[in-house]
């Protein structure tokens, strides 16, 4: 039963590791597939939208360059000598170089171009063109080429006027693949595609060892983005998740077969030991705590591992999340950085841009660019041309125009003298901006700061964060500067200065910059953005510093020189994640508690069950001991055979019987014990009674013949009883060896014969006997008498002589007596017997008639009630009762009247005859002395007798089958008993 | 005759009349002064040895002749009583029996009988054993005190 149970439990590890390697690994499998499919998908869709946002914002650089009016304009007039036009084209800078610009008409014809090495097919292919002209499409983008890690594009987009579209600006700009897909802001594990018309551009995948490829169709760009991640990681983490689950399985596995050849041993060790065995502790806690504590482990490790997926998932979600916001921010910056390009292209390409000009110019750009404050012109003016500046803005409609610096009260006032001004002379939208207008940005610290560093770099500049003149409520803001010479820009820093026109100045307020990245509101991660271009004292720019980091994630950005982190951060941690793993840990726990209850259960009931059996088995055993002591031990010999007749038992007495050992006969034909004929009638018995079932030796005894190993044949007396079990049938014999008996049998048979004889004999003599001697005694009686006649003179005085003449006479007499009584006590036995129906009542009256006529001294009384008639000898019956009653009369009293009363009673099948007297009676101890021959209670002077009348009765009694006996008291009289069955009913015939 | 020589009290249990007559005449012809009394079956014999039924006065005998074959109490039971009681069992008991089967001898024995004797059929031989038992038992064995 124990063992039982191991192997149950073994069975069950096995069954759940079988099923754990080809449903529940799979399945894991599936789901961490798919999770890791849904990530990717999310990644990509991540990715693809970065990719677009790239796309957008190269797309604005061209678009916010192809509003331009006096563009707009020469293209509507296919003006291709447009110096204007063509200088400005010269001069704008897209990603730090000269960008490469193609204008042309509606037709498709090249009016305009700048920068060398166009790749592009500008003339002959004119496909992309119709889609543009006909508003279907907003923009085109085209891939050309990759050389190394830097990817060359075409963007082309219409120019309106009034919605129309008038021509196409087209821009080929070669990009660093890093700044396209920010590849190392993610991770090292990923690499990227795009495909477009046969053209397949892609970021180096010789670090990913195993492909896995989501893709994307992007319809804005018109091409396939192809995100790859390296499955080998994921592969890794199954193949631990895998290894995991296998591991605890497979110790589970050895644990529990341990526990089953423990368990094994210990019921062997019970099986020896059956009745000293009782509940221990061990014994029947041991294995549901061992499987609780695996339970409650594997609960825990579960528990563990549940929570730790489910926070890395959160954790990845949320870097996710935290990248999308990053990037989003970047474009966005990136987007605005490339427009103040666009400002300063325009300046690069006029002498002198008036203030409508810049209104003008700048609209466009700020229409597409919510999200920048203001866009300003910032002339460099020496003390001498301030006038002249004021006058001029004056000119231009801006009526109180002074240069402007801020007092030590924050109130602004008019500028100091200096030798330098750079105030703010343009800005547009002046909507919101009035206040900084004419606001000398030299005359605070940090605008000068940054005003000098990019002027002295000549790239753009951004301040660290300052409060900006015109806030009206408390954003952080930032100006960047890009600084515009008035000639082609040199290495020779010192020349620089002398040249410098100014610079064109792009406000930003942080917070507007934010919301307006379309992911910032939404998710669950918070922003904060600190200035740490200082890293000893980093400046919070947006945001409020996270009390406590649940999730952070933050990025180095660099935004015109300066350096942001922007980190993402969650305070909460979501709870909520968790139940999950919760659920596994408690349900895991109550199951392991159950199933542990449950084993005690079963174990404690096992072993009550396991000791009943052994209790039973040892009774059995006993029993079966026993038996098998009876057999074996048996007297009779005892054979089993099957049912072709094979020996398969044969006990000791067998052994004995038939002089053989059991090794020398078990297996052989049970003929080899029968000597002819039955050796060679038994197959055909066995025969038979197979094919007709008709028993004719089972289940009865049998006296045949056995043969013993020397060849000696003696009897035997056989008894077959039939076994049938379940499929087969086998012949048990009992055989013993009955020579003795017979022998014994033989020799008593001969002994009747000799006792029947010798009786007889004796009977015939004592017969003879008895009438021979009547004679020679009839002789000595009679003569004696004659003498005592002849010599009776002589004996008259001669007493002694008289008294021995007397003992002669009398001696004589008894001996007659003697004679004739033995004569009748013989005839009872050497008569024939004569059944026949006797009537008791007339045989009474007629012993009744001679008796009161040969006996008148002696004058006793007679009677009966009503008798039944009895079946017998009736001479035999006549003896009986005239005996009896003789007996009555005779042993009395001297004075008493002698009365013999007979009755009868009913005693069932036989009748009860009472012969009751008014004697003398005798003594308990001469109640059986009496009907013994010859015995006598009384002296002959007192009673004359012989002491043959009862033994008469005796004998007669029971010839006919019944019984006498006698109740007495000395005294008082005597009654006999004579018990004879009744008569057979007489047939009428 | 002399003063020291005492009378010795001889009890036969006999029902026989005839051997009752034989012996006593044996007795007489004898010239005995020996005293024999008679008793005709085993319960008078019983009776006169315990001194009951009327025998209250009966003088305890110095030799018991004993017959087997009595009516009611028979001798063989007469025997066995006598020698399981200390009173009497140091009294001989001479069987006198007609019985020659070998069963009544030994019986007779076992139950300390002191010695067995079959009646001799001839009435001369009779007397003459009955004789030979008296001068036996009574002159040449010497016998217990009866006030032992």
């Amino acid at each position: 039963m124990l063992r039982t149970l191991s192997l149950f439990t073994v069975s069950l590890f096995l069954l759940i590791m079988l099923m754990s390697a080809f449903v529940i690994i799979p399945k894991v499998n599936q789901m961490f597939e798919s999770q890791h499919h849904e990530d990717l998908q999310v990644e990509l869709a991540l990715e693809a939208a970065l990719f677009n946002n790239f796309v957008e914002s190269q797309r604005t650089i061209i678009e916010d360059l192809a509003t331009y009016p006096s563009l707009t304009s020469a293209v509507m007039l296919s003006d291709a000598s447009n110096r204007t036009i063509q200088e400005l084209l010269d001069n704008v800078i897209i990603g730090g170089e000269k960008g490469r610009l193609v204008l042309q008409d509606i037709a498709g014809n090249v009016l305009m171009q700048t920068g060398k090495n166009l790749q592009a097919d500008y003339v002959t292919d004119n496909q992309w063109i119709e889609p543009l002209l006909s508003g279907v499409k907003p923009y085109h983008f085209q891939l050309l080429s990759q050389e190394g890690q830097r990817l060359t594009f075409k963007m082309s987009v219409p120019v309106l006027y009034n919605s129309y579209v008038e021509g196409l600006l087209s821009s080929e700009m070669t990009v660093s693949l890093a700044d396209v897909f920010v590849i190392k802001s993610f991770n090292n594990n990923v690499a990227f595609k795009l495909v477009q018309d046969n053209l397949v551009i892609d970021t180096g995948t010789k670090h990913i060892k195993t492909f896995r490829e989501n893709s994307m169709q992007l319809p804005g760009p018109n091409l396939t983005f192809i995100f790859i991640t390296d499955d080998a990681l994921i592969i890794d983490s199954k193949r631990s998740l895998q290894n995991t689950i296998l591991s605890v399985l497979f110790f589970s596995f050895v644990l529990s077969f341990l526990v089953f050849v423990v368990l094994g041993y210990q019921g062997l060790l019970q099986a020896q030991h059956t009745n000293s065995i009782r509940f221990s502790f061990w014994k029947t806690y041991a294995l549901p705590i061992l499987v609780g504590v695996i339970g409650v482990s594997a609960s825990i490790s579960a528990y563990m591992m549940t929570l730790n997926l489910e926070k890395t998932t959160i954790e990845k979600a949320l870097t996710v999340e935290s990248q999308q916001k990053i990037n989003a921010i970047r474009a966005s910056i990136d987007k605005n950085l490339q427009s103040l390009d666009a400002v300063k292209a325009f300046y690069s390409a006029s002498a002198s841009v008036s203030r409508q000009e810049f209104k003008t110019f700048t609209a466009p750009l700020l229409a597409n660019h919510d999200n920048i404050q203001a866009l300003e012109w910032i002339p460099n003016i020496s003390h001498s041309q301030r006038e002249y500046y004021q006058q001029q803005a004056k000119l231009d409609g801006i009526s109180h125009f002074a240069i402007k610096e801020k007092s030590a009260n924050g109130s602004l006032i008019v500028a100091k003298m200096r030798d330098n001004y750079f105030p703010v002379y343009y800005v547009e939208p002046m909507t919101g901006n009035e206040k900084s207008v004419g606001f000398d940005l030299a005359s605070n610290s940090r605008r000068l700061a940054a005003l000098m560093d990019a002027e002295k770099h000549n790239r753009k500049v951004a301040t660290a964060k300052i409060n900006l003149v015109q806030e009206q409520g408390s954003q952080s803001g930032i100006l960047v500067f890009n600084p515009i010479f008035s000639d082609d820009v040199t290495s020779d820093m010192t020349e620089q200065a002398q040249h410098l026109r100014g610079f064109v100045l792009m406000v930003l307020r942080v917070g507007d910059l934010i919301a307006s990245t379309s992911m910032s509101g939404a998710g669950q991660l918070s922003l904060y953005i600190e200035d740490v271009s200082d890293a000893d004292s980093p400046e919070v720019i947006y945001g409020n510093s996270p009390v406590n980091n649940a999730f952070s994630r933050a990025e180095i950005l660099t935004v015109a020189g300066r350096n942001w982190r922007i980190s993402t951060y969650s305070e909460i941690n979501d709870e909520s994640i968790v139940w999950s793993a919760w659920l596994i840990l408690i349900g895991g726990m109550i199951l392991s508690g159950i199933i542990s209850l449950g084993m005690v259960h079963l174990i404690r009931r096992r072993e009550i069950v396991e000791q009943l059996v052994n209790i039973r088995t040892s009774e059995l055993t006993a029993s079966e001991e026993e038996y098998r002591a009876v057999v074996e031990n048996a007297v009779d010999g005892l054979i089993t055979i099957d049912e072709q007749g094979r020996i398969e038992k044969f006990n000791a007495s067998a052994q004995k019987m038939f002089g053989y050992a059991d090794t020398e006969v078990i297996g052989s034909n049970i003929k080899m014990l029968m000597p002819e004929p039955y050796h060679g009638e038994h197959d055909g018995y066995l025969k038979n009674y197979h094919d007709t079932s008709v028993k004719k030796i089972i289940g009865i005894g049998r006296y045949v013949e056995g043969k013993h190993k020397d060849g000696r044949v003696f009897p035997i007396e056989l008894s077959i009883s039939e076994m049938l079990f379940a499929n087969s049938k086998k012949f048990s014999g009992i055989v013993r060896d009955i020579s003795k008996r017979i022998a014994l049998e033989k020799e008593r048979e001969k002994f009747i014969d000799e006792l029947t004889d010798s009786n007889e004999e004796l009977e015939r003599f004592a017969y003879v006997c008895s009438h021979d001697l009547q004679e020679p005694l009839r002789m000595i009686r009679s003569f004696s008498e004659k003498l005592q006649e002849h010599i009776a003179d002589d004996l008259k005085n001669d007493a002694k002589g008289q008294k021995y003449f007397n003992f002669v006479t009398d001696g004589a007499s008894r001996a007659q007596t003697l004679i004739t009584d033995i004569l009748a006590y013989s005839s009872i036995s050497s008569d024939t017997q004569i059944l026949e129906r006797v009537n008791i009542e007339s045989l009474i009256n007629v012993i009744r008639t001679n008796m009161l006529a040969n006996q008148e001294v002696n004058k006793g009384k007679i009677t009966f009630e009503p008798l039944p008639e009895l079946q017998g000898n009736k001479t035999q019956l006549l003896q009986l009762f005239q005996n009896l009653i003789n007996n009555g009369m005779k042993y009395q009293k001297p004075e008493q009247i002698p009365h013999v009363h007979i009755s009868a009673e009913d005693a069932g099948e036989h009748w009860t005859f009472i012969v009751k007297d008014n004697g003398i009676g005798m003594e308990e101890r001469h109640f059986k002395k009496i009907f013994e021959v010859f015995q006598r209670l009384h002296r002959r002077s007192q009673f004359a007798g012989t002491g043959v009348g009862l033994s008469i009765c005796k004998k007669v009694v029971e010839r006919h089958g019944g019984t006498i006996w006698v109740n007495s008291k000395k005294g008082f009289g005597s009654t006999f008993y004579i018990k004879l069955l009744k008569p057979t009913p007489i047939k009428e015939n | 005759m002399t003063e020291n020589v005492r009378l010795a009290e001889i009890l036969l249990v006999e029902d026989n009349e005839g051997d009752i007559e034989l012996t006593r005449e044996a007795f007489e012809e004898a010239k005995f002064r020996n005293k024999l009394h008679i008793a005709e079956d085993g319960d008078i014999a019983l009776d006169y040895l315990f001194k009951r039924n009327g025998y209250e006065n009966a003088v305890t005998p110095d030799i018991i002749l004993l017959d087997l074959n009595l009516p009611s109490t028979d001798g063989r039971e007469v025997l066995e009583i006598i020698k399981a009681e200390p009173m009497l069992k140091r009294i001989p008991v001479i069987v006198l029996t007609s019985s020659q089967a070998d069963k009544d001898i030994v019986e007779s024995y076992d139950l300390h009988a002191n010695c067995y004797i079959v009646k001799p059929v001839n009435a001369m031989k009779f007397m003459g054993v009955v004789r030979s038992v008296e001068n036996f038992w009574v002159d040449i064995v010497c016998l217990p005190s009866v006030n032992n």
